[in-house]
């Protein structure tokens, strides 16, 4: 009897244990920001290169939880690297001006995320060349507020303000002619 | 009774008795004359003649008591010491032994013995206890003398049959001492007797006595040079390196040698040749090179580690010497003639005749089949050595002549410290501080990556589901290398390395989609069993 007992108590201790493991498993979800691009801009990428800062380059979306905190988001991803979408962005803008065509983008990404309370932080800095000549250097700060709560929001407004800045490099260059 | 007494006495006969005929009174006069005779014959007849030498400093000298020997025997005495004239010598009067005058001469020597300590030897050590003696040598001369000058060192012995006296001049520094041997091949056929400097001329003059039996070896042929026992030099053929016996290291001297073709211009005195003595066994070589076959390379640009005594090579073979190196006419050559720098070089016709040898390859320059390169000789010291060459092809250079001694042509050609020098020339061209900086930073890189590695696999030892992972990764990774194989035999146009492309990416998405679980199980474990308990943070506009 004693032994029994003993069988008895040990797998409800193991069924206690696992008991908290045994959870619903979590689906993550994908975020773009250029799912509506024209497929002609993919040839248009190659002259501009996007750096991203740690954590940014993780995968996934970042959330500032405090002044001095970044929390790299679990379940929610993005659907392709980051540098690659904001270079496909990048390279979706820049289009629409009429730009030197030999200018290269050297673009440095050091904010790009949101925050618990709905804040979006986006800053970079762009390097301009003509023929490896540096012929443009400036930064650049986008911050506002998301119009919903949640991460599709947060990604609307991450590319709303992303879009912004290009713009304004574009605006910057064309100013340089 | 005293009747009978008195004519006893009478009848008594009166004994005549011869008288003496030597008186014991006149022993003493006749001692007394012996003696004296003998003072007589002593101090008159039995004396031998009288001599002064003359010394610098009477040092060790007593009157009475110091000795002249002559070959350990007792041939004088020093009778009376005393100052000349003017004071600057001293005079000892010695009493020599009677029959001793043959030993007197013009040539005879005399000299003080005591303690002396030399190259090899330490002699006059009995004199410590005995006192200091003169020693005397007896001259060759048949002229009678009775005033002589103390030698200050003891003369070289030549009194050993009739050798050959010779005379050496050299313009280097004393390195040759009095009493040095004179050496052929190894034995000690004399010695040097005097050194002088001769201070008008700049040059300091030897003479040296040798032996009798060797003297036939000195000819007009005859090279001297000074020698030291020990012989190094590192120049362009390498180092060269050669050692004695011990006493000759010790001792030195003059070594001579014969050599064919070489004929002396040394001027002969009134007592015969004056040699040349060189500096040493190279110098004096390098100057009967000069007897044989001469000849000019000019060389290009610069010496190139060519210098006197590099060898001269033919097939590999060592034919001659470079003699001179550069042989201008005057210094100011060096800055007023073209790129070429003349060398003067000697082919070795040892055991062949001159003319033969000289028109051998004169004849070949004539025909334009003779010229030369530099090549090297030793990687060592760097030195490089001239190689002729007999080739129709490469030497049609027309025939000339430098300060009236043929010229061979030289070919351009790399020798090994050149190329050397090349290879360390670009080597310093390059920016080892850049590139320093960049392995540097790329180290420290690489260097944090393998912390994080460490730390990953630190932490994921233990977990099952890792292990698995690393199954995988190295199922993963032989996947790749088949790949890889695969990809070598199909070109980057292929579907197969389409496909290989497309799969690659996928599998590096999986990779990146696996980092951060990879991360975060590095962090904590314990998710894998319970779960993560942080989700994400929640967004919320306004909060």
């Amino acid at each position: 009897m004693k032994s029994l007992a003993l069988v008895i108590l040990a797998t409800s201790l193991l069924t206690g244990c696992f008991s908290n493991s045994v959870r619903q498993q979590e689906e993550f979800d994908s975020y773009t920001l250029i799912d509506d691009l024209d497929p002609k801009v993919l040839a248009a990428k190659e002259h501009i290169d996007v750096n991203l800062k740690s954590p940014l380059n993780k995968g996934s979306i970042v959330i500032k939880t405090s002044d001095v905190a970044l929390r790299v988001t679990n379940s929610h991803k993005w659907a392709q690297s980051l540098d690659e979408q904001l270079q496909l962005l990048s390279a979706s803008v820049l289009s629409k001006y009429a730009l030197n065509p030999r200018i290269s983008y050297e673009i440095n990404v050091l904010q790009f995320y949101g925050s618990t309370n709905g804040k979006v932080n986006i800053s970079l800095s762009c390097k301009a060349l003509n023929a490896n000549k540096t012929i443009f250097v400036n930064s650049y700060v986008y911050e506002g507020f998301q119009s919903d709560d949640g991460y599709e929001a947060l990604v609307l407004k991450l590319k709303e303000g992303y879009i912004s800045i290009m713009e304004n490099i574009a605006y910057d260059v064309l100013a340089i002619r | 009774m005293p009747e009978n007494k008195e004519n006893t006495l009478g009848n008594t006969q009166a004994v005549v008795k011869k008288p003496r005929k030597f008186s014991l009174v006149w022993v003493i006069p006749c001692l007394a004359c012996v003696i004296t005779a003998l003072l007589i014959w002593n101090n008159t007849i039995n004396v031998g003649p009288e001599i002064k030498i003359i010394m610098s400093d009477a040092e060790g000298m007593e009157a009475g008591k110091t000795l002249v020997k002559f070959r350990s025997v007792v041939v004088g005495t020093v009778k009376d010491i005393s100052l000349s004239d003017d004071f600057s010598k001293t005079v000892l009067t010695v009493e020599m032994k009677p029959n001793t005058s043959a030993l007197l001469n013009k040539k005879s020597q005399f000299w003080v013995v005591k303690p002396r300590i030399e190259n090899t030897t330490v002699t006059g050590l009995d004199t410590i206890l005995s006192g200091a003696y003169i020693q005397m040598s007896k001259g060759n001369d048949q002229t009678f003398e009775n005033s002589f000058v103390c030698l200050d060192t003891p003369p070289v012995n030549t009194e050993v049959g009739v050798g050959k006296q010779i005379y050496l001049e050299s313009k280097e520094s004393k390195k040759v001492q009095v009493g040095d041997p004179v050496i052929y091949k190894g034995f000690k056929v004399g010695s040097i007797t005097y050194a002088m400097l001769d201070v008008k001329n700049d040059l300091i003059r030897y003479s040296a006595y040798i032996e009798e039996k060797y003297k036939n070896l000195i000819g007009k042929n005859t090279v001297f040079w000074s020698y030291s026992g020990v012989d190094f030099s590192l120049g362009a053929s390498g180092i060269d390196l050669s050692f004695d016996n011990l006493n000759n290291i010790l001792q030195g001297g003059v070594v001579f040698d014969n050599f064919s073709n070489y004929e002396s211009k040394s001027e002969e005195n009134s007592q015969g040749l004056i040699y040349q003595l060189f500096k040493n066994e190279k110098q004096a070589r390098l100057q009967t090179l000069m007897y044989m076959p001469n000849f000019v390379v000019m060389v290009n640009d610069n010496l190139r580690n060519i210098a006197e005594s590099s060898k001269v090579t033919y097939k590999g073979i060592e034919v001659g010497e470079v003699v001179s190196a550069p042989w201008y006419a005057n210094d100011f050559d060096l800055y007023n003639k073209s790129d070429t720098i003349p060398v003067l070089i000697a082919i070795n016709s040892k055991g062949m005749d001159y003319d033969f040898v000289n028109d051998f390859y004169v004849k070949a320059l004539k025909e334009k089949r003779l010229c030369a390169t530099v090549e090297s000789s030793s990687l060592i010291s760097g030195g490089n050595e001239i190689a002729l060459l007999f080739d129709d092809g490469m030497c049609s250079f027309k025939y000339a002549l430098y300060r009236n001694k043929p010229v061979i042509p030289i070919i351009s050609g790399l020798s090994i410290s050149d190329q050397i020098d090349s290879i360390l020339a670009n080597i310093n061209s390059i920016d080892f501080g850049q590139l320093s900086f960049e392995m540097s930073s790329t180290l420290r890189s690489l260097s944090k990556l393998a912390n994080n590695l460490n730390k990953i696999s630190a932490s994921l030892n233990d977990q099952k589901v890792v292990k698995n992972l690393g199954n995988v990764l190295s199922n993963l990774n032989n996947t790749l290398k088949t790949l890889n194989q695969t990809t070598n035999d199909y070109g980057s146009k292929s579907k197969v390395y389409k496909n290989l492309d497309k799969s690659l990416e996928q599998l590096n998405s999986i990779m990146k989609d696996l980092r951060p679980a990879v991360e975060k199980i590095g962090r904590n474990p314990n998710v894998l069993i319970f779960g993560e308990k942080n989700s994400d943070p929640e967004i919320k506009v306004g909060k």
